[in-house]
């Protein structure tokens, strides 16, 4: 029987290999976050340091070409397991758990955490982190550090430069971070200044396991260029250039790539059995969302507290919006048909110019580092932020209803005595809201899903919960798309409120027979 | 004499560069039923829709109870129009809302009436135009004859003092005219001070205290309508007159001509060189 068989499985096992071959075999991949100088960073477009020099000269070794693929750092150990990459080189830390996901090479620097503190308030003992609000790169051991030893929530931020800014504009007390990039956020910058090691730690090579192979050239490599002062050459030499660029390197930071492991792990997941796929998919969702971790609460919170925070400034934004809208959308209709208001009305088409003209996570950095610079709620932020923007939108859908409406009807209005702004509030509004229903709806769904990007004012919403159980958890597809079907109920529930609202709407004054005799 | 409720003194309106009204003066008193007639771009309907000051005059003045209303302040412009119905060609009910809601929306927010109170009051009103059975109904459901019925009675529940109409009949299918006219014949009978712009010449003949002809934004002539459509006029008036029919108007005088054919059953040349002469003269 099994020869039946035979020839069909032989062509699968050939063509396997060959797509092995073809697809990874002669590419050493190197997943990076290039914002790590000496280790990584980017000169120009291309991403150099001393990780890529060690890299390259594995890949060398093996005869292979190499390739570096720059990604945000907590994508990069996710990288390695869905097998994007060959390795992750990002000067990253051997701890327990990133071990329990893959296999480390020889460390090859020694490093540590150290604590960054605005000179006007020293820092001395680690007694003083307790409590305060402490900014860190997302994904880093500074943030482990923070929630294992010091049990508490820290400010996530994409990159430590960032963590930096925002300590000094007074938003966290302290910032904890590896030593390099801490000593990079410190030079030119008067103000700050950095601790001793709070802990130190050792930067290895991070290979999917298994791959032993590999793992031995890395080791060999690691070995040799210790031992002939390689390493510690391409260290100086890296520290002079990155030194030299960090005046004009900032910008560059924004062309990080984002990872997207979810597929490539999809697909690994579909490939085994259906009952491993399930068992997987199982032990995926009580690892991301059920675990207890040691204060006894589970990763399922970040989605269940972010949920709650997307609702809410979804909602009171939509509210400000509205508010805003008609406001704005009652000056410029009114100044276009009778010529009132022509202050106002230019002052509400410079703010359309403005909010319309410029991108929303612009305006939110700008709401959030230099307009409520004082202001501590990042969540009242967020939301004056998307109300005063969706306000814009609605402003300009709610003037078409507005302007739709038969002239007539103010005169009937007015006619019988009522004010403008009575006649407009009761008579016109109504109707202009009726006329325009479907395109503010859309403007609401457009504005709940927009609100995913509060993240970047370290805001845990909805969507930066999954961010966050991604990294911890190196579990790609399980978080997003649980946080996709979150967001998807949440607009199919909303779109189906709106429709009823519609329904009801168009019923009155329509279709319906009032039984009255 | 009765009380003058309007005085309008030398009321000038223009729209850019165009002049539409070039100075009108006239007095509407208490219980009159003034009717203007004319042809179109006349002037008729701006020169009512100046009276709630819908539009604002350019020169001129408007004393409605004491006061001169074109310079006076937004409140008491609200105040003076809460006092003048104003009945439009098309009706602008308002869609959302029910006839009852559109009737007692104005008592109740401009005269701070209670709900009851202004509900019991827009149902008596919709009695008396037959239409109490549609007070739960939506504008959209009932005919053109009854939505003017209703903004009749939207506009007699402020109770107001005189009643502006602006071709009320205009928009209406010809069959649903009647029911409408009968309304304001009704009202005009119960002494309410009503202006009217219409093309309805035998309501203004049947109804008007006095009728004014505006033609190029002047009033070019006035009179009981006795004066107006019973007698032979020269120049504009005749000829408008002529052209929309009734009284001393053209189709007035050939509709004499055929009762009298009609009375003796016969037609005599005299009476055909008569009818003759009429349509030459009109054709001139």
């Amino acid at each position: 029987m099994a020869g039946r068989f035979s020839p069909m499985s032989r062509f699968v096992a050939l063509l396997a290999t060959v797509l092995a071959l073809g697809v990874r075999g002669e590419t050493l991949t190197m997943a990076t976050e290039a914002t790590f100088p000496p280790y990584e960073f980017l000169r120009g477009q291309e991403v150099v340091g001393l990780d890529v020099e060690i890299a390259r000269t594995v890949a060398a070794k093996l005869g292979w070409s190499f390739r570096v693929e720059n990604m945000d750092f907590d994508a990069v150990i996710p990288a390695v397991i869905s097998g994007k990459a060959s390795l992750a080189a990002s000067g990253i830390t051997i701890t327990e758990d990133r071990k329990k996901n893959v296999d480390f090479s020889e460390p090859y620097v020694k490093t540590g955490i150290v604590v960054i503190f605005p000179k006007a308030t020293p820092f001395e003992t680690a007694d003083q982190l307790k409590g305060k609000k402490i900014g860190v790169q997302s994904g880093t051991t500074s943030e482990t550090y923070v929630l294992e030893q010091l049990h508490q929530e820290p400010e996530r931020f994409k990159s430590t430069p960032e963590a930096c800014a925002a300590m000094l504009a007074g938003r966290c007390a302290f910032v904890i971070a590896d030593i390099d990039p801490a000593k990079n956020c410190v030079k030119g910058e008067p103000a700050l200044a950095i601790s001793d090691f709070l802990s130190s730690e050792e930067y290895a090579i991070a290979v999917p396991k298994g791959k032993s192979d590999l793992l031995a050239a890395i080791n060999a490599t690691i070995r040799e260029a210790k031992a002939d002062g390689r390493i510690a050459a391409w260290l100086a030499a890296y520290t002079a250039e990155s030194d030299a660029l960090k005046d004009s390197e900032s910008a560059d930071r924004a062309a990080v790539a984002e990872g997207s492991a979810a597929f490539v792990g999809a697909i690994a997941g579909l490939r085994a059995s259906v009952r491993a796929f399930w068992t997987a998919l199982c032990d995926d969702f009580y690892l991301c969302f059920f675990k207890k971790a040691a204060d006894g609460s589970s990763r399922g919170l970040y989605l269940v507290k972010g949920l709650g925070v997307t609702i809410e400034v979804a909602f009171a934004a939509i509210v400000l919006g509205l508010f805003i809208g008609f406001l704005v959308a009652v000056i410029r209709s009114s100044h276009d048909k009778y010529g009132y208001f022509s202050f106002l009305n230019a002052l509400a088409k410079v703010y359309l110019t403005i909010i319309r003209g410029t991108p929303m996570v612009v305006q939110l950095l700008i709401t959030y580092y230099i307009i409520l610079r004082s202001v501590d709620s990042k969540i009242l932020i967020a939301i004056l932020a998307f109300g005063i923007n969706s306000g814009a939108y609605q402003a300009e859908i709610l003037r078409a209803g507005i302007v739709s409406i038969d002239p007539g009807q103010m005169e009937a209005g007015r006619a019988l005595g009522l004010s403008y702004w009575r006649t407009m509030l009761r008579i016109i509004l109504p109707q202009a809201v009726r006329n325009v229903l479907p395109a503010l709806g859309n403007e609401f769904i457009v504005l709940m899903k927009d609100t995913s990007i509060v993240g970047y004012i370290a805001l845990i919403d909805l969507a930066k919960g999954g961010d966050i159980i991604r990294s911890q958890t190196y579990s790609v597809y399980t978080p997003y798309l649980t946080v996709a079907a979150i967001y998807l109920v949440l607009v199919m529930t909303f779109t189906w409120l709106l429709g009823k609202l519609e329904r009801y709407l168009r019923n009155t004054g329509a279709d319906v027979v009032h039984n009255n005799s | 004499m009765a009380e003058t409720l309007l005085k309008i003194t030398d009321l000038k309106k223009s729209f850019g560069q165009l002049e539409v009204l070039k100075g009108l003066s006239t007095e509407i008193r208490k219980g009159e039923v003034v009717v203007m007639i004319g042809p179109s771009g006349g002037g008729k309907s701006t020169f009512l829709r100046c009276m709630n000051l819908l539009e604002t005059p350019t020169e001129g003045s408007i004393v409605f109870d004491g006061i001169d209303i074109v310079t006076a302040d937004e409140k008491t412009k609200n105040r003076v129009r809460s006092e003048m119905g104003m009945v439009f060609q098309h009706f602008n009910l308002f869609p959302h809302l029910t006839i009852l809601d559109n009737i007692t929306l104005a008592p109740r927010l401009v005269r701070g009436k209670s709900a009851a109170e202004a509900e019991a009051k827009a149902m008596e009103l919709l009695k008396l135009v037959g239409l109490e059975q549609k007070a739960k109904a939506y504008p959209q459901q009932l005919s053109g004859g009854q939505k003017q019925r209703v903004a009749i009675v939207r506009s007699l529940a402020m109770e107001p003092k005189v009643m502006l109409f602006d071709e009320p009949t205009s928009a209406l299918d010809p069959e649903m005219v009647g029911e409408v006219l009968d309304v304001m014949k009704k009202l005009a009978k119960d002494g309410m001070t009503m202006v009217v712009v219409t093309h309805e010449m035998r309501f203004a003949r049947d109804v008007a205290t006095r009728v004014l002809f505006l033609e190029g934004g002047r009033i070019a002539n006035e009179g009981t309508p006795a004066e107006i459509f019973d007698r032979k006029h020269d120049g504009r008036l005749g000829e408008f007159l002529s052209n929309v029919g009734g009284g001393g108007g053209f189709l007035g005088r050939v509709g004499d001509e055929l009762r009298e054919i009609l009375a003796d059953n016969e037609v005599t040349d005299e009476e055909i060189a008569r009818i003759r002469e009429m349509l030459k003269e009109r054709n001139k």
